[in-house]
């Protein structure tokens, strides 16, 4: 029994789908052992044919359904046998890590402006007190930024070196 | 009363069907102390009425291989290559024991049966 032109393009293209849906040394394997089933149905099925065309390719692979299910299928067997130790769970991307230097940044802005402003001497004293004010406020915040920083730092290294 | 039985139905298959899951790993082994392809190991179940898919087989040799009761090898014939399954010596003890296993359960199961029928 031979495959044609196209009935084999349309099988390539399935154990395609099927093995891009899994990884590692199995993923051959498995693809390998589905068309070699294919083959045998399409045999039994087809058993008049000695050239397999398109339309009867495609009436098989219907049969069998996608191939993210097939892919599905073979895997969740794998992981059956249950693990006593579950992988880790991967940490959520926190929003805070681009956030947080973003933040110190401009903070560090602040400050350096709002210090600038109060060494100049001449100047209003209503305005050396807002400057002052809100230098407090923008050290205070300043602080906790810093250490919201080292924190996600450290969470990072510390999921990094477990 | 038409819905009534048409959920009856579905609900019996599904439970039909949860009852069958683990018969099936007994069933495919019970067959392969002599070696055999996916395919044709299908096709002899179902000649003896126990129908069971590919998506269903498949996942369960490749288990079976991975707790090394059974051994597999591919090679070619009919000028293609195919994946033949066998028992190994602990797939064939594993199997003696399920058999006993099974035999026993199906002598409790009667009996409890017999009790409430």
């Amino acid at each position: 029994m031979k495959l044609n032109k196209e009935a084999r393009e349309l099988l390539d293209r399935y154990l395609l789908g099927v093995k891009r849906e899994l990884t590692g040394k199995q993923r051959e394997d498995i693809a390998a052992e589905i068309e070699s089933y294919l083959l045998d149905l399409l045999e039994e099925r087809f058993p008049k044919s000695k050239e397999i065309v398109e339309s009867q390719m495609k009436e098989i692979l219907q049969e069998m359904g996608a191939p993210r299910k097939i892919a599905e299928m073979n895997t969740k067997t794998q992981k059956m046998t249950p693990a006593l130790i579950t992988p880790r769970e991967r940490p959520e991307k926190r929003a805070s890590i681009p956030i947080l230097p973003t933040a110190w940044m401009l903070k560090v802005y602040h400050v350096t402006t709002c210090t600038a402003i109060i060494s100049i001497n001449n100047i209003r004293l209503k305005l050396r007190k807002l400057c002052m004010l809100i230098l407090c406020c923008d050290i205070g915040l300043l602080l906790l930024i810093y250490v919201l920083l080292l924190c996600s730092v450290s969470d990072k290294a510390i999921n990094f070196l477990i | 009363m038409c819905m009534m039985n048409e959920k009856h139905v579905k609900d019996f298959e599904k439970l039909k069907q949860e009852m069958r899951r683990g018969v099936i790993v007994l069933a495919a082994m019970s067959q392969l102390k002599q070696e055999r392809y996916g395919y044709s190991l299908i096709k002899i179940l179902k000649e003896k009425g126990f129908d069971v898919g590919q998506d269903t087989l498949y996942p369960l040799l490749r288990r079976l291989e991975q707790q090394e009761l059974l051994d597999s090898e591919w090679r070619v014939d009919d000028s293609r290559p195919r994946r033949y399954y066998t028992l190994n010596k602990a797939g064939v003890e594993m199997l003696q024991d399920l058999n006993a296993e099974w035999r026993d359960q199906v002598d409790i199961i009667r009996s409890i049966l017999d009790e409430t029928e």
